[in-house]
């Protein structure tokens, strides 16, 4: 091996130790997020359905009432 | 975090062109001498970041700082790589210049143990299914480790080597200038590096542990796309 070799090889492991490094962290905080997300997303959803069902409920029970 | 990655690739890129381009030839040591932007850096930083596991370590263990727990254990990883680079391009830059990949040197004995000792302090970690318990057992290896650091800066003044001593001290460089100002950059930008992988790593296992706390939720949420976010008026719905 030629002594550009040795440096270029040396430069090329250091990318692929870089990128061993860097990307399971990144793709974790990815799907961590997406999951943390959704599940916020989810639970919005869910409490505003609840606060239109009792608004109706009550809608109804006021009409029945009048 | 993004700022410091985009700090350090910008001195990285200007570190490198100087390095590889713009540096003379080593007169003795000839183009392999261009493998030392990575490794002396990244030689540096394996000790540097065992130093900073051993504070956060200390302060986890006195005053049970969460946010010190983590940095020990996210700090780890980063540290296992740099030391694996120290070792790999020490490796690739000692078969030119001294005629073998490896030997049992005083120096590289004592890196191969830190690599070791940064895989322990992994490995003990994840030993652990409470995870703040882990960290706190990881913390007392990597105070018990760090007398590993001067072990390796001394070596090679203690023991007759074959690694060189320092060329580059605080206060004196036997390095000329046109060879050391890209050896400055990468010295910072291998910090950089740390810093925002450290961070990036922090973030990772803070939303893992949190994520049933308010602040997560309330953080994330400020994250949330605006049309998601927004509360859609009763009467769109109904």
């Amino acid at each position: 091996m030629t002594h550009w070799q040795f440096v270029a090889l040396s430069y090329a492991l250091l990318v692929v130790l870089l990128v061993m490094d860097l990307l399971p962290p990144f793709l974790a905080l990815k799907r961590h997020k997406r999951q943390l997300q959704a599940r916020l997303v989810r639970e919005r959803a869910q409490a505003r359905k609840a606060k239109l069902d009792s608004e109706s409920e009550s809608e109804f029970e006021n009409g029945a009432s009048s | 975090m993004r700022g410091s990655f985009w700090l350090a690739l910008v001195l990285t890129a200007i570190g490198l062109y100087g390095g590889l381009v713009l540096a003379p030839m080593d007169y003795l040591q000839g183009e392999t001498f261009r493998i030392i932007y990575i490794h002396v850096p990244a030689a540096v930083s394996s000790m540097s970041i065992f130093v900073f596991m051993a504070v956060q370590g200390a302060a986890a263990l006195i005053w049970r700082i969460k946010i010190c727990e983590i940095f020990v254990v996210c700090a780890a990883p980063i540290g296992a790589m740099f030391t694996a680079v120290t070792l790999v391009t020490g490796m690739l830059w000692g078969k030119p210049t001294w005629g073998t990949y490896w030997i049992w040197d005083a120096r590289l004995t004592s890196e191969l143990v830190l690599l070791f000792l940064y895989l322990g302090v992994i490995a003990l970690y994840q030993s652990y299914s409470d995870l703040r318990a882990g960290a706190r057992a990881a913390s007392v290896l990597a105070l018990i480790g760090v007398i590993n650091v001067p072990i390796i800066h001394y070596s090679v003044h203690w023991w007759s080597t074959l690694h060189q001593g320092e060329t580059i001290t605080l206060t004196d460089s036997k390095m000329h200038a046109s060879m050391l100002w890209p050896l400055l950059l990468m010295f910072v930008a291998s910090k950089l590096y740390f810093l925002g992988s450290l961070l990036l790593r922090a973030r990772v296992t803070l939303i893992k542990q949190e994520s049933g706390k308010a602040w997560v939720r309330q953080a994330l949420a400020i994250e949330l796309p605006t049309a998601v976010i927004k509360p859609t008026p009763s009467s769109a719905i109904t």
